[in-house]
């Protein structure tokens, strides 16, 4: 998992919790990296698990939620990095589409250590988006937090479903995006 | 508010000493993680310096102009070469410059002719390298031509290369020219490989060996035309001289494909691979052009030699005649006056006989000489024929058979008997000699034919013209591959007929260099002694003499066949019977002038006269003899003269009588027929022509014939 991430990850802990929780998680966790991130490196993703895993213990917060929530923080990270990539774009499923094609295909040039899910798109009318999420990693719960940050980038208001696919350990999910008229 | 020295866990100090902390290792692994990618770059920066280098190396290294275009055609990479091609727009032929403004750049310096570089040359040009429509050339204004071979590449770019074919292009011409006048050529042309297989050969090569095409000799070898002896030449002598001096020529006997041999004239030279190119003439036809001018040469030569000769003998034979004349004469007078059966008689009789064949011997030369004194009387060849026969079986051994095939009895000519025994009796003399002991058959055949069928199938030459008495007559003689020759001597009319005489045998035989000489004067094959050689020219002599014509055959270890033709005559055809003119030649005290500046000869002449009965005045000079006509007009009867005689010949001694009114008979005499023939005499008034030597017998018969035709009404 790429540094970026990671750090991202700390710097949202730091903020929603205080720089005392997160120093506490970080301790607790006893990360091989001990918490020392720096985006130009990578790093294992389980660490984000680990992370994620004390920082709900230490909060008493769901998991889910903590990653849902995070997922959201990334977007608007990920746009502050790369603004290029939502330059000429207007419209969120259009945008999501080419997530796979346009974006990660990509990041993956920028990134060639990076690890990325695949995602496989369908339109059902015109207000509804079905996105397939396969990944070797357990991240489908970033995907909400992702697809919500990327909404309130256009303005749009969508309804998310979730729905794991076998073998429902977060590696595969199938998404239900409904605009929201009005 | 307690400080310690030592931040305490849980305290805000600590926790900002551990984020400091874990900041500042994020940042020396950020340093070293970017150290290394750094060093990462450095390497794959160099690794691409390299590579890049190596592919300019490689393309420069390329023959072709290469140039790189990327997906915007801009140029990525190019050549040194391809700058040389184009040395007008090369410093923008560098990485960076779309190729737009290259083609623009070529356009405007006029770089190129063709394809012409009208206004839509720049997009044509670019649509030709986006559809890669396979390589077409492009010729320039500095005359080069260059191959063009565009494609796209994986990136979405271009690669052009750019060939240059001038020379190829040129070459590939020049093949086309050289191949078409090697074509076209009248030599034989061939060339062939180390190994002596033939790689091309030319038209008039393969038609020289009686094939159509120089293609159906590719692969053989040219040994295959050459006869073993001449391959053993090469072996051993040609391909010394080729190896020393790269080069031969010479005559070589070559083989047609059908195995029949021909005469070349060729010329090797050697090529840097180690073949060889050879050129051939088939000189067959020069060779031939050329041996038959030389032995015409040699006819002329000959001619020439003969006539000489024969005006030499024909002087010599007339003083000699002369000489012979008075000799016979008086030593007849002797016979006359001796005692009957006494020795001295026997003696002078003896004198007599080989006077008699001095004079046959005279006549033999002058015949040769074609001083004729030939008796012209209708001659039936038969009888000629038979009576030399007659002759020869009496002679001849009796291994040899004499086989007589007269085809017909009704034959004649004009001419004098005893030349034509003669010549037939010299022609089976010679066969018999020809045969040797060893026995074999001599052959005479008579028979008449057409001039026109032996011109046009025995090739007889023709005669196109009255004949030159001053043109010696030609001896043409053709040699056959099997060692056969033909001589002819003279030439035959077509639009006459002719009386034709074959004598052969199956003897020796004679090679073409003998059967060419055979009919000069003094040339033999016998031992000498034996011969005098003059058989055969004076056989020549006759026949010529004759208007006839002489065809030899021979073929050394077959034999020989002479064929005589003479032209045919009707008989009684020639004028005057034998009857009429000779009669008792007796005089009847009648007075004769006789005028002859040799004293001897006019002694003898007219003691002989004087013997007949005749009164004989004698003057030795035409001056004299017309002072004397001219004293006393009506003393001569007749007139006997010799015609040549220094100041006046005879025949103006004649004509000046005539024209002073003297009507007795004129003989004249002549030993020396220099085209002096009885038409001569008949027009300068003369009654007579006799040649000389005269027999008292003939004279005296003459004389009275002459006399009494006058005085009978
Ligand atoms: C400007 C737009 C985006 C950028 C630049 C971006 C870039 C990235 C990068 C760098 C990672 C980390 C990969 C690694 O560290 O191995 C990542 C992971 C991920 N991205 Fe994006 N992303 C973008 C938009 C989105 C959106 C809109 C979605 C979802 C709808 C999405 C879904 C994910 C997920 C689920 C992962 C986690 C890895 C995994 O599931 O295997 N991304 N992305």
């Amino acid at each position: 998992m790429k540094g970026m991430v990671l750090r991202g990850l700390v710097e949202h802990m730091e903020s929603a919790f205080g720089l005392d929780v997160a120093d506490k998680v970080l301790l607790e966790a006893d990360l091989p990296s001990g918490g020392a991130y720096t985006t130009v490196g990578v790093y294992d993703h389980a660490e984000v698990l680990e992370i994620v895993t004390h920082l709900s213990r230490h909060t008493g917060v769901d998991g889910a939620v903590l990653v849902d929530s995070f997922g959201e923080f990334l977007f608007a990270m990920l746009v502050d990095a790369h603004p290029e990539f939502l330059e000429d774009q207007d419209d969120l499923f259009t945008f999501l589409e080419g997530i796979e094609d346009i974006i990660h295909v990509n990041v993956r040039r920028l990134y060639p250590e990076a690890e990325l899910p695949r995602f496989a798109c369908a339109r059902k009318g015109d207000d509804q988006l079905l996105m397939h999420y396969r990944s070797h990693r357990p991240f489908a719960g970033l995907v909400p937090g992702l697809i919500r940050g990327a909404s309130r980038h256009f303005g749009e208001v969508v309804d998310i479903g979730h729905e794991p696919l076998p073998p429902a350990d977060g590696t595969r999910a199938r998404f239900t995006l409904t605009r929201r008229s009005g | 508010m307690t400080y310690s020295s030592t931040l305490e866990p849980g305290s805000n100090a600590d926790l900002y000493e551990r984020r400091y902390q874990r900041e500042r290792r994020a940042r020396l692994e950020a340093e070293r993680l970017l150290e290394l990618k750094a060093r990462e770059l450095d390497r794959a920066r160099n690794l691409a310096e390299a590579a890049l280098n190596t592919l300019q190396d490689a393309i420069d290294s390329l023959d072709e102009g290469f140039l790189l275009l990327d997906k915007d055609e801009v140029i990525l990479l190019v050549n040194q070469r391809y700058r040389e091609l184009y040395p007008e727009i090369a410093d923008i032929a560098v990485p960076g410059t779309p190729f737009v403004t290259l083609i623009e750049a070529v356009v405007a310096a006029g770089i190129i002719v063709d394809p012409p570089p009208d206004a839509d040359f720049v997009q044509h040009r670019l649509d030709r390298m986006r559809q890669a429509d396979g390589p077409w050339e492009q010729r320039l204004a500095n005359g080069r031509i260059l191959l063009i071979n565009e494609h796209p590449t994986a990136q979405g770019g271009y690669v052009s290369l750019h060939t240059d074919v001038t020379s190829l292009r040129h070459g590939e011409m020049q093949a086309r020219w050289l191949g078409a006048a090697m074509e076209a050529a009248i030599d034989g042309m061939v060339v062939a490989d180390a190994e002596g297989k033939i790689t091309y050969a030319n038209r008039a090569m393969a038609e020289m060996l009686g094939l159509q095409s120089g293609a159906q000799l590719i692969g053989l070898s040219s040994r295959d035309f050459y006869a073993p002896d001449e391959l053993a030449r090469y072996d051993q002598e040609i391909r010394k001289d080729i190896k020393i001096n790269g080069q031969w020529r010479g005559e070589a006997r070559a083989l047609r494909v059908t195995g029949e041999p021909f005469v070349t004239e060729v010329s090797l030279s050697r090529l840097d691979d180690g073949g060889i190119v050879a050129t051939i003439r088939d000189v067959t036809e020069r060779n031939q052009a050329l041996e038959q001018r030389t032995r015409l040469q040699e006819q002329l030569f000959r001619a020439q030699k003969m006539d000489a000769i024969g005006k030499l003998a024909g002087g010599i034979a007339h003083d000699f005649n002369n000489i012979l004349t008075s000799m016979l004469g008086y030593a007849s007078f002797l016979v006359e006056d001796l005692n009957e059966g006494s020795e001295l008689q026997g003696f002078a009789k003896q004198i007599v006989t080989s006077g008699n064949r001095a004079t046959k011997l005279v006549q033999q030369i002058l015949a040769f000489s074609r001083q004729n004194d030939e008796q012209a009387e209708t001659v039936p060849i038969a009888r000629a024929v038979d009576e030399t026969a007659d002759m020869l079986r009496s002679t001849l051994a009796k291994t040899i058979d004499l086989i007589i095939d007269q085809g017909t009895r009704d034959a004649f000519i004009t001419g004098d008997a005893t030349q034509l025994s003669q010549v037939l009796m010299n022609l089976c003399v010679n066969a018999r000699d020809a045969i040797g002991d060893g026995g074999g058959t001599i052959r005479i055949e008579t028979g008449t034919v057409e001039g026109r069928s032996v011109v046009d199938e025995h090739g007889a030459p023709q005669e196109t013209r009255s004949p030159d008495p001053g043109a010696a007559p030609a001896v043409l003689v053709h040699v056959d591959n099997d060692g056969s020759s033909i001589a002819w001597i003279g030439a035959l009319r077509t639009d006459r007929r002719y009386v034709r005489i074959a004598v052969s045998d199956n003897g020796s035989g004679m090679p073409p260099e003998v059967l060419s000489r055979i009919f000069d004067p003094f040339f033999t094959t016998k031992p000498i002694g034996s011969g005098t050689g003059l058989g055969l020219s004076a056989v020549h002599g006759i026949v010529t003499a004759h208007s006839g014509a002489l065809r030899v055959e021979s073929r050394p270890g077959y034999g020989t066949r002479f064929e005589l033709y003479f032209p045919a005559v009707e008989p009684g055809q020639t004028a005057g019977a034998e009857g009429d003119r000779f009669v008792e030649g007796r005089g009847a005290q009648e007075t004769v002038l006789v005028v002859d500046d040799e004293v001897d000869v006019g002694g003898m002449t007219s003691l002989a006269l004087k013997r007949l009965g005749f009164r004989v005045d004698h003057r030795i000079s035409g001056i004299e003899a017309l002072a004397a006509v001219r004293a006393a007009p009506q003393r001569y009867a007749a007139i006997i003269t010799d015609q040549i005689m220094p100041q006046m010949t005879g025949l103006e001694l004649t004509k000046t009588l005539r024209n002073e009114g003297f009507d007795r008979p004129i003989i004249v005499c002549t030993g020396y027929a220099e085209a002096i023939d009885e038409e001569l005499v008949a027009t300068n008034g003369g009654d007579y022509l006799l040649f000389k030597p005269v027999r008292p017998r003939t004279l005296g018969e003459t004389l009275r014939a002459l006399l009494d035709a006058r005085s009978s009404p």
